[in-house]
C-alpha cells in the first residue's frame, strides 16, 4: 500500500523507534486514533486507527477532508471550527472538542479528539496533532444518568411530602423542593438543619425516637408538629429507613407528611365522643330520674325501682366501656368486670377466664345486659347469695371464629327453675338471639346455675 | 340507711331539676339530709354560706359553666365533695367522680369514704 510521506513526528530516527511502537501498540489497544495537520503545508496524516474510527479506507492520497467533515453534524462542526479559530486566535496549546458523527453503516457516533497546536516565534500555527476516540457508549451512559437524576429530583418533588436524605449521623443531604414551605427566608440560619424546626414541646420525644430508631438501625417513625415558613406549627408525620447504598455507606431515606388536618379531626373526634358520652349518660340519668319520681307517686315497692336503676347502671357502665376505647369495640374480659359490678363484695368469687376477644360496639351492650342479669339473679337467689358460692365465667372463640360464653354457678344453694320468666331471662335468653344473632341456652340445675352464650363469628370483628 | 351518713348535711349542686331531686331522695335514703338543691355556682356559694355542710355533691357542668370556682370554694373550707359528671374522666383536684346515672351504693360508699 502506498502512502503519503508521514510526518515527521511520527517517522523517528531509528533509537525511538520501539518507544514509538509502543505508543502506537497502546494506541491501537485503546482504539485511540492520532492524527496529525501540518498548518504550513495543509497536509494531513490518520493513523489507521483514525481511518477505522471515521470509516474510511486508507488509500494512496492524504485523508479526504471533505467526505469526513461531511459526515460530522453541521452544528457539531461549525461549533468545533469556531472553538478551534478562537484557541489559534488565542495561541492557545490544546483543544478539546466533541462531536456527533455520521457512519454510513453505523449511524451517529459520538466522538472526542483532544490535540496539541504549535506556533511559530511570530504566532503563526504550525501543526496540530492529536488523538480521536469514539465515546458514544460513554455519553450515552451519562444522558442515561441526567435523565435518571432529572427524573428523580421531578419525582421527589412532586411529592406532597418533604422528601429527604440524611448521613448516619442525621445531617441532611438532600430535600425536595417541598423544602421552600418549610424554609422562610434563611430565618433558621442553617437552611438544612431539621432539628430547629421542630416544636419545643416534641424535641425531646422526637430526638429520643431518632435515637431508637438509630440505635435499632431501621425504621424512624414519629410524629411531631415542624414551622413552616410562616412560623406557624402544623403536625407532620416524619418516617425514614436506613438504606444501604452501592458505594456501601447507610443512609436515611425519609419523607414528613404533613397530618395537621387529620390530627385536628381526630382531636375533634375525640371531643365529640366524649360530648356524646356525656350526653348520653346525662339522658340515662334523666330517664332514671323521671322513673324514680313516677316510681315514688305511684308508690312502686323499692326492689322493682332499685331494678330499674340498676338496669339503667349497666347501660350507661357498657357505654363508658365503649367510649373508653372510642366505639372501636371492648374487650369480653373489661365488660364482664363491668356488668358484675352489682355484685359489690362479692364480685371477688366472680372469676372470669379467657382470652383475648374484641366485641364490635353493637354486641357490648346486650352482651353487657345479660351479664348483669345473670349476675342480680346469682346475687338474689344463686351462688353469690352464699358466703361461699362461686360464679366461673369463661370464654373460648372456634376455629370458625365463633365465641363461647359459659356462665356457670356453683356451691350456691339449690336452684329451682323459677315459675315465671321476667325481664332478666328475656334479655339472657332472648335479645341475644334476637339482636345478635346468637343463641343462649339457660340451665336451672340444681347445683347452680349454668347459661352458654354463642356468638357466631362477627364480619367485623378483630380477633 | 347507713350509720355513719345519719344526719350528716350533704349539699347537691346540679342544674337538671330532675337530678337533683332524685339526688336529693338518694341522700334521704341513706339517712343523710340533702342541702339545696342550687342549680349554679351562684347558689351553691349562697347555700355555703348559710348553712352547715358536712360534703356536697357537684356536677361539674352546670348549664354550660364548669363549676370550678365552687369547687376551689369547697377546698378553701375543707369540705369534701364528690364531682357528679357523664364525662368519663372529669378533670378534677383528686376528688372521687360519680358517675351518670347515680348508682346508689356507689353514692353511699363515696360519702362514707368522703366523711370518714
Amino acid at each position: 500500500m502506498s502512502r503519503p510521506p508521514e510526518p515527521a513526528f511520527s517517522r523517528p530516527a531509528q533509537p525511538e523507534m520501539r518507544a514509538v511502537s509502543r505508543t502506537d501498540l497502546a494506541l491501537e489497544a485503546a482504539s485511540i486514533g492520532a492524527f496529525e495537520l501540518d498548518m504550513v503545508t495543509d497536509r494531513l496524516w490518520w493513523s489507521d486507527k483514525t481511518y477505522a474510527l471515521l470509516g474510511f479506507e486508507p488509500g494512496p492520497g492524504e485523508p479526504d477532508k471533505d467526505a469526513f467533515r461531511a459526515r460530522i453534524v453541521p452544528e457539531d462542526l461549525a461549533e468545533a471550527n469556531r472553538r478551534f479559530a478562537e484557541q489559534l486566535a488565542r495561541r492557545a496549546p490544546h483543544l478539546s472538542t466533541s462531536f456527533r458523527y455520521r457512519l454510513p453503516d453505523r449511524g451517529e457516533r459520538s466522538m472526542a479528539n483532544h490535540l496539541g497546536l504549535e506556533y511559530a516565534a511570530d504566532g503563526r500555527p504550525l501543526r496540530c496533532y492529536g488523538i480521536v476516540l469514539d465515546v458514544t457508549e460513554q455519553v450515552a451512559v451519562q444522558a442515561q444518568l441526567k435523565t435518571a437524576h432529572d427524573s428523580f429530583r421531578k419525582m421527589a418533588d412532586a411529592m406532597p411530602q418533604l422528601v429527604w436524605t440524611a448521613e448516619d449521623d442525621g445531617r441532611i443531604s438532600y430535600y425536595n423542593a417541598r423544602l421552600a414551605l418549610y424554609h422562610g427566608d434563611g430565618a433558621d440560619g442553617d437552611a438544612w438543619a431539621w432539628q430547629p424546626r421542630i416544636h419545643p414541646q416534641d424535641i425531646d420525644a422526637t430526638l429520643a425516637a431518632w435515637d431508637a430508631a438509630r440505635a435499632a438501625g431501621g425504621l424512624y417513625s414519629h410524629e411531631h408538629r415542624l414551622r413552616m415558613a410562616d412560623g406557624g406549627y402544623r403536625w407532620h408525620l416524619s418516617r425514614a429507613e436506613l438504606v444501604e447504598g452501592a458505594d456501601g455507606a447507610a443512609r436515611w431515606y425519609g419523607t414528613a407528611t404533613d397530618i395537621h388536618e387529620l390530627k385536628l379531626a381526630e382531636e375533634r373526634q375525640r371531643l365529640l365522643v366524649a360530648e356524646l358520652d356525656h350526653r348520653v349518660k346525662n339522658s340515662l340519668a334523666l330517664v332514671q330520674a323521671m322513673a324514680h319520681q313516677t316510681f315514688k307517686g305511684a308508690e312502686v315497692p323499692a326492689g322493682p325501682r332499685r331494678a330499674f336503676s340498676d338496669r339503667l347502671g349497666a347501660m350507661a357502665a357498657a357505654h363508658d366501656t365503649l367510649t373508653r376505647t372510642r366505639w372501636d369495640g371492648a374487650a369480653l374480659a373489661e365488660i364482664v368486670r363491668e356488668s358484675v359490678g352489682g355484685a359489690g363484695a362479692a364480685a371477688g368469687r366472680i372469676l372470669a377466664s379467657g382470652p383475648e376477644v374484641t366485641l364490635a360496639p353493637m354486641r357490648t351492650v346486650p352482651i353487657a345486659m345479660a351479664l348483669h342479669e345473670l349476675c342480680t339473679n346469682a346475687v338474689k337467689y344463686g351462688a353469690l347469695s352464699t358466703e361461699a358460692g362461686e360464679v366461673h365465667v369463661s370464654w373460648r372463640v372456634d376455629d370458625a371464629g365463633a365465641v363461647e360464653l359459659e356462665w356457670r354457678e356453683q356451691g350456691g344453694p339449690p336452684v329451682a327453675p323459677p315459675t315465671r320468666r321476667g325481664f332478666g331471662s328475656m334479655m339472657i335468653e332472648r335479645a341475644i338471639a334476637h339482636q345478635l344473632g346468637g343463641e343462649t341456652r339457660l340451665d336451672f340445675r340444681a347445683d347452680g346455675v349454668c347459661c352458654c352464650i354463642r356468638l357466631p363469628a362477627d364480619a367485623g370483628a378483630r380477633p | 340507711m347507713s350509720a355513719a351518713l345519719a344526719g350528716k348535711r350533704i349539699l347537691v349542686v346540679e342544674d337538671e331539676f330532675l337530678i337533683s331531686l332524685l339526688a336529693m331522695d338518694m341522700l334521704e335514703e341513706l339517712g343523710a339530709v340533702g342541702v339545696g338543691p342550687a342549680a349554679t355556682v351562684s347558689e351553691g356559694l349562697q347555700l355555703l354560706e348559710a348553712d352547715q355542710v358536712d360534703a356536697a355533691m357537684l356536677d361539674v357542668n352546670l348549664g354550660g359553666t364548669r363549676s370550678d370556682s365552687l369547687a376551689d370554694a369547697l377546698r378553701a373550707r375543707g369540705i369534701p365533695f364528690m364531682l357528679a359528671s357523664g364525662y368519663g374522666d372529669a378533670a378534677g383536684g383528686g376528688e372521687p367522680v360519680l358517675g351518670k346515672p347515680y348508682d346508689l351504693p356507689r353514692l353511699q360508699a363515696m360519702l362514707e369514704v368522703l366523711l370518714g
